[in-house]
């Protein structure tokens, strides 16, 4: 009995003992395949300002940031989260012994950006390849479970997705853009100007709260890459009715523009709305807080 | 005689056409020829304060590219030099991304630093290549041109990893772009071009005695030494001035003055350096319209299409040089 007892428990021992570890183990399907991680990352590398993002709003915190050694590049309500984080150069050229350094159990990367390094990259640490630096606010929402499932904190991630929804749903209703208006935003600096289609990041989250482009996708093969240089003359054909710009030199190009009498053909002149904003936040930032915070800047902006 | 009457009649017809082109061409508003005198509407003011500004920008950095060309290879007698190729439009913009970038706490003003880079730039291809003592071979004049502007290039990279901020700028600036101008630049670049043009004018004869080579030129009581000084220097302002407002141009001093050689069938550099400043404003008009068609209804660097039909100019001439 206690032999028979022994040959059925005994399997189921060993079972349960090599059950446990596939238990704690995460497989995540990226870019580059599968992941798979023995057990849930402590300790994060971040090679894009999204990552952050990503991380911050699961609770966690990265060690290591690709942040272009300009720590004011981190949008004001990350900074505090990350007190303390080593920088590991710049995002499109990462210091791979830096990284190395801070013996990290997950590294963040971006497709376009870090593609060409990722057996290096791999070779430091396990390594999630996603893209988030072409995509849009609809595209990053999915990318950001693919984040939150290799960081293991997926059931976090939904609950903060739905509160973001919530916080999203009351600005668009707080803005409410009933009469449909058309708004773009752009940057600008002393050599040129650049308009964002809705292929961007920043047009996805003015279209969440409501607001229509001109520069549609598939009206013309030019409007569906994501930025497009723009003389004057593109602006006023373009005509949006708010205009959001970001300034990257002092004077920018935009404001020779202004002294034209053409300028106030503009219908977002005309009726005052023409807003500078931190080019930072809303050309560089994507994710949960970022779209939050741009939100939260242009209903101020809107109801001044 | 006739032949030269017959080119310039040409040419200038290439001029009225293109820039008739870069004033009214490929517009999403509906332009006309009479918005530049009357009319109050968008379409008339984009014609007045947006196309007339840009189209004479335009005009005047070909004629001054145009002439530069004509100039420099008149002086090294070398067909391919230009200031793209000995590396002067590299240091320029080198000396522009700096006054940008790392210098920029200082407010340098860029035209300055644009003449100070590509007099830098020229002087040391010149001596490079020995042609400071006036025995320069065609290929170690190239070759050390070739040379130093990759290096400079290279910096300007550099300077533009430095600061990706600043990259988007810097890359449309070294490629060269005209959208965007306004009365300011036009009111900026008019006098140098037109300085550069007067002495280019008054250079040619000079030039020609320099084309018998520098003993026969010498005997003949020309300073030689003067007038391949004042050259470089027109040469220097030409691409500084052109550097600092619409950035780097290439391929129109290269191929414009051999059109006109070619054009005019003969080496008389009278004739040849106007020739070759009308030419480069037909075809810098040209590429203005071109541009706006690339990625219509946006723009594109005008740089882009002038290296475009420059390159394959370039890749040709080589080829008939070897036969």
């Amino acid at each position: 009995m206690n032999a028979r007892c022994a040959r059925i428990l005994l399997p189921l021992t060993l079972a349960s003992a090599w059950l446990a570890p596939v238990r704690a183990e995460l497989r995540i399907r990226h870019a580059q395949g599968e992941l798979v991680l023995p057990q849930p990352p402590k300790r994060v590398v971040a090679l894009e300002f999204s990552f952050v993002d990503a991380l911050v709003a699961v609770g966690m915190a990265p060690i290591g940031i690709a942040d272009d050694r300009q720590p004011e590049r981190i949008i004001g309500p990350l900074r505090d989260a990350v007190k303390g984080y080593a920088s590991v150069g710049s995002r499109y050229q990462p210091s791979l012994e830096a990284i190395a350094a801070l013996k990290p159990d997950l590294i963040i990367a971006d497709q376009r950006l870090h593609q060409a390094v990722y057996s290096e990259l791999q070779a430091i640490a396990p390594t999630l390849i996603v893209d988030v630096r072409s995509s849009t606010y609809q595209e990053d929402l999915e990318t950001l479970q693919v984040v939150a499932r290799a960081l293991g904190k997926e059931e976090q991630m939904r609950q903060r997705l739905r509160r973001h929804a919530e916080v999203m749903d009351k600005y668009a209703r707080a803005i409410e853009n009933d009469q449909q208006l058309t708004a773009v935003f752009g940057v600008s600096s002393d050599k040129g100007s650049w308009l964002h289609t809705e292929a961007t990041y920043a047009a996805g989250v003015l279209k969440r709260l409501g607001f229509d482009t001109p520069l549609k996708r598939g009206r013309n093969r030019m409007w569906s890459v994501p930025y497009v240089k723009t003389g004057l003359e593109q602006l006023l054909a373009t005509n949006p009715d708010i205009l959001l710009l970001g300034r990257y030199s002092q004077p920018a190009q935009i404001d020779s523009w202004a002294k034209s009498p053409l300028w106030r053909g503009l219908k977002a002149v005309q009726n005052k709305r023409v807003y500078w904003v931190d080019g930072n936040v809303w050309a560089r930032s994507r994710g949960l807080i970022s779209a939050e915070l741009m939100t939260a800047q242009l209903h101020g902006l809107l109801r001044q | 005689m006739t032949r030269a009457l017959l080119v310039y009649a040409l040419t200038l017809l290439a001029l009225l056409l293109t820039a008739w082109l870069s004033l009214l061409a490929f517009s999403q508003h509906p332009l006309m020829l009479s918005g530049l005198w009357q009319g109050d509407d968008m379409s008339a003011l984009i014609v007045r304060d947006v196309r007339l500004p840009r189209m004479l920008v335009c005009a005047l950095v070909g004629v001054g590219l145009g002439m530069a060309g004509g100039l420099l290879q008149a002086v090294t007698r070398n067909a391919l030099a230009s200031p793209h190729v000995l590396g002067i439009n590299q240091g320029a913009g080198l000396f522009v991304a700096l006054s940008l970038g790392v210098l920029q706490r200082w407010q340098l003003p860029t035209l300055a630093m644009a003449c100070a880079g590509a007099a830098l730039s020229g002087a040391l291809v010149m001596l490079l290549s020995g042609l400071h003592r006036g025995r320069a071979s065609g290929v170690r004049l190239v070759l050390s041109g070739v040379a130093l502007s990759s290096l400079l290039a290279a910096m300007t990279d550099g300077a533009v990893m430095l600061n990706d901020e600043l990259g988007v700028s810097i890359v449309a600036f070294m490629a060269g772009s005209v959208d965007g101008m306004t009365w300011q630049q036009v009111a900026g670049l008019w006098p140098w071009v037109l300085g550069a043009t007067l002495g280019a004018l008054l250079l040619a004869h000079p030039l020609n005695l320099l084309q018998l080579g520098d003993e026969a030129a010498h005997s003949l009581g020309l300073k030689t030494r003067t007038v391949s000084v004042l050259c470089a220097l027109l040469v220097v302002v030409v691409a500084g001035a052109v550097v600092t407002y619409v950035g780097a141009i290439a391929f129109v001093c290269l191929i414009v003055p051999h059109t006109a050689r070619a054009l005019l069938g003969r080496q008389d550099y009278r004739l040849v350096l106007p020739l070759a400043g009308l030419l480069g404003g037909a075809l810098m008009l040209l590429s203005d319209a071109l541009s706006r068609l690339v990625s219509y209804p946006f723009e594109s660097p005008v740089g882009i299409v002038t290296a475009l039909i420059g390159a394959p100019f370039f890749l040709y001439l080589t080829w008939k040089q070897r036969r």
